[in-house]
């Protein structure tokens, strides 16, 4: 018998676990020529924010030891255009849509919610609390659990969407942050969002990117991800979305036995743009192999 | 998709010539197309590396690609043998604008910019002049294989005059150059910078292209972004490599 992967959440009921994470995947459809995304649980866009960003000055992007550091500053397109132009073009692909919405202030963050409230195709929402690339909102909003609360209340009103907030990994304890996400209402977290790092160009003898700090993704993260979602999981009632260097299907079974409901890919679709493809095939052969029936068997095995 | 390393070897210290056969019968490339390509060497390097694709030999399946170590991809891509695989993401970008050959063709390569222009010559009928220029001897002999089998018209420049003229390709450029000819271009930003201003001060027009840093060659990281004269980004992955002069803006680069 073909194992289950299928999986629910906030009364949705997604193929499998495995998402595109924000900001590798585009807006979906430029994966479209590498995979068939009605093969993965879901999409979630890049950040998108009310009016479009232009994004950092170059350099964006940085190597490290299996690993990436970028400071891209939510480049796209704006909702308006994204609903107009993209969205059509997405809802024809048999996978679930989330939209990944950023703003600077909480009238911003509202904003950019209600320009999905109603809008059909669109399945949830998820809120970019903690991106390190960006001067103002972001990270400063992700590492403070009133904050936290006030933006996931505020766009879950004014979407009327299911709600993920991604959290940020750059904070002593995460546990303040995903009780103040799930008292705000929301109807998942995703974590983790990129690791603050930097790198030095020693010949210029300064900061290799223009804002000095930049976000770390990638395998090299990995360890982190799957330790911040085991912790979150614990204290949560509410669906843990693990996102963290996950290249492979074992990597994702990694992150469902600390407790995930789902896992996003990031990184690895810059690789491979079929990496998801491969991890929701490696998570089928490792349950067929171990005889698993249910992804619920073996979620949150790690006590 | 898969391709296997016919050849890798070493040219002059540094650059290398790696031929990939049986890429698949629907890979057809256009000149200035390049290749995302990485070898199955686990997780560090993590990004396959974007390289230009210098010749296209469509009779055998196969293309070339030549590189010159820089970091630890290329150095590893430099380390694999004849018979391995590589994995291949391409062809990716827009080529080059097909030239009028009815214009005199200027083709003018930085160092290990000389690939795309050399699969450039080799899809003409008329051939063009080829300058290329680098600091010293290894960064223009490299090539030297390619021209002579393609049999192209080339000027040598050096910066410290140990092979061919003494200078750089742009100044070789702008003594050659006339306002009706047709010019491609691919090297460092610096490089390019100076054929606008020339293109600019003289009236011909230039295509050029961009060597830029990566990560998925597909227009899903946006990291290779480049400020266009209208004053927004676009990225070296998708809307080039290849651009027109006009549409970048060179001040803010």
């Amino acid at each position: 018998m073909k194992p289950d992967l299928s999986v629910e959440m906030f009364g949705l009921t997604f193929k499998n676990p495995v998402m595109g994470a924000s900001g590798t995947v585009g807006y979906g459809i430029e994966l479209a020529p590498y995979i068939d995304l009605g093969r993965i649980g879901a999409v979630v866009t890049k950040g998108i924010s009310i009016e479009p960003r232009q994004g950092n000055a170059p350099p964006r992007l940085f190597e490290t030891a299996s690993g990436l550091l970028n400071s891209i500053g939510v480049q796209n397109i704006g909702a308006a255009r994204f609903i107009a132009e993209v969205l059509p073009r997405l809802e024809k692909y048999d996978t679930r849509i989330i939209v990944n919405i950023y703003g600077e202030s909480i009238q911003e963050y509202r904003q950019a919610a209600e320009c999905f409230c109603g809008v059909e195709g669109v399945d949830a929402l998820e809120v970019n609390l903690s991106c390190p690339n960006v001067d103002k909102g972001g990270l400063a909003f992700g590492t403070d659990p009133t904050l936290v609360q006030t933006v996931v209340r505020e766009v879950k009103e004014a979407s009327g969407k299911p709600i993920i907030a991604k959290l940020t990994p750059n904070v002593t304890d995460i546990s303040p942050l995903a009780r103040a996400a799930r008292d705000g209402g929301a109807d998942a977290v995703s974590l983790i969002n990129t690791l603050m790092g930097m790198a030095v160009d020693i010949r210029s003898r300064g900061p290799f990117f223009g804002k000095v700090k930049a976000g770390l993704s990638g395998p090299a993260i990995k360890p982190v991800a799957l330790r911040l979602v085991w912790e979150a999981a614990r204290e949560l009632d509410i669906p843990v979305i693990g996102v963290g260097g996950i290249m492979t299907g074992e990597d994702a079974v990694e992150f469902i036995m600390a407790g995930a409901g789902a896992v996003q890919v990031g990184t690895a679709n810059f690789v491979d743009p079929a990496a998801m493809n491969a991890v929701v095939g490696g998570i089928e052969t490792f349950m067929e192999e171990n005889r698993i029936e249910r992804l619920a068997d073996i979620r949150g095995v790690i006590k | 998709m898969k391709a296997t390393i016919k050849e890798n070897r070493e040219l002059v210290p540094r650059y290398f010539t790696m031929t990939l056969s049986e890429m698949g019968d629907d890979f057809r490339g256009e000149p200035g197309q390049f290749v995302m390509i990485r070898g199955d060497w686990g997780s560090d390097p993590l990004l396959a590396r974007p390289l230009s694709i210098c010749r296209f030999l469509h009779e055998d399946g196969q293309i070339r690609i030549v590189y010159r170590v820089m970091g630890r991809g290329t150095r590893r891509l430099s380390e694999m043998k004849a018979g391995q695989t590589v994995d291949i993401n391409g062809p990716l970008g827009n080529p080059f604008p097909r030239p009028d050959e009815s214009r005199r063709v200027l083709l003018t390569a930085g160092a290990i910019g000389a690939p795309p222009l050399i699969a450039l010559a080799g899809s003409m009928a008329v051939s063009p002049l080829l300058i290329i220029g680098g600091r010293t001897r290894n960064d223009v002999v490299f090539i030297s294989d390619e021209i002579r089998e393609l049999d192209i018209e080339t000027i040598y420049v050096t910066e410290d005059g140990s092979y061919g003229q003494k200078g750089t390709a742009v100044t070789e450029l702008a003594r050659h150059v006339g306002g009706n000819d047709l010019v491609y271009a691919c090297g460092p930003n610096r490089m390019l910078a100076e054929i606008a201003r020339l293109s600019e001060e003289i009236g011909f027009e230039a295509h050029v292209s961009f060597e830029e840093r990566m990560a998925c060659g597909i227009g899903v990281c946006l990291g290779c972004a480049v400020r266009h004269a209208n004053g927004t980004y676009v990225h070296v992955c998708k809307d080039g490599p290849v651009f027109n002069v006009t549409d970048i803006d060179w001040d803010r680069l």
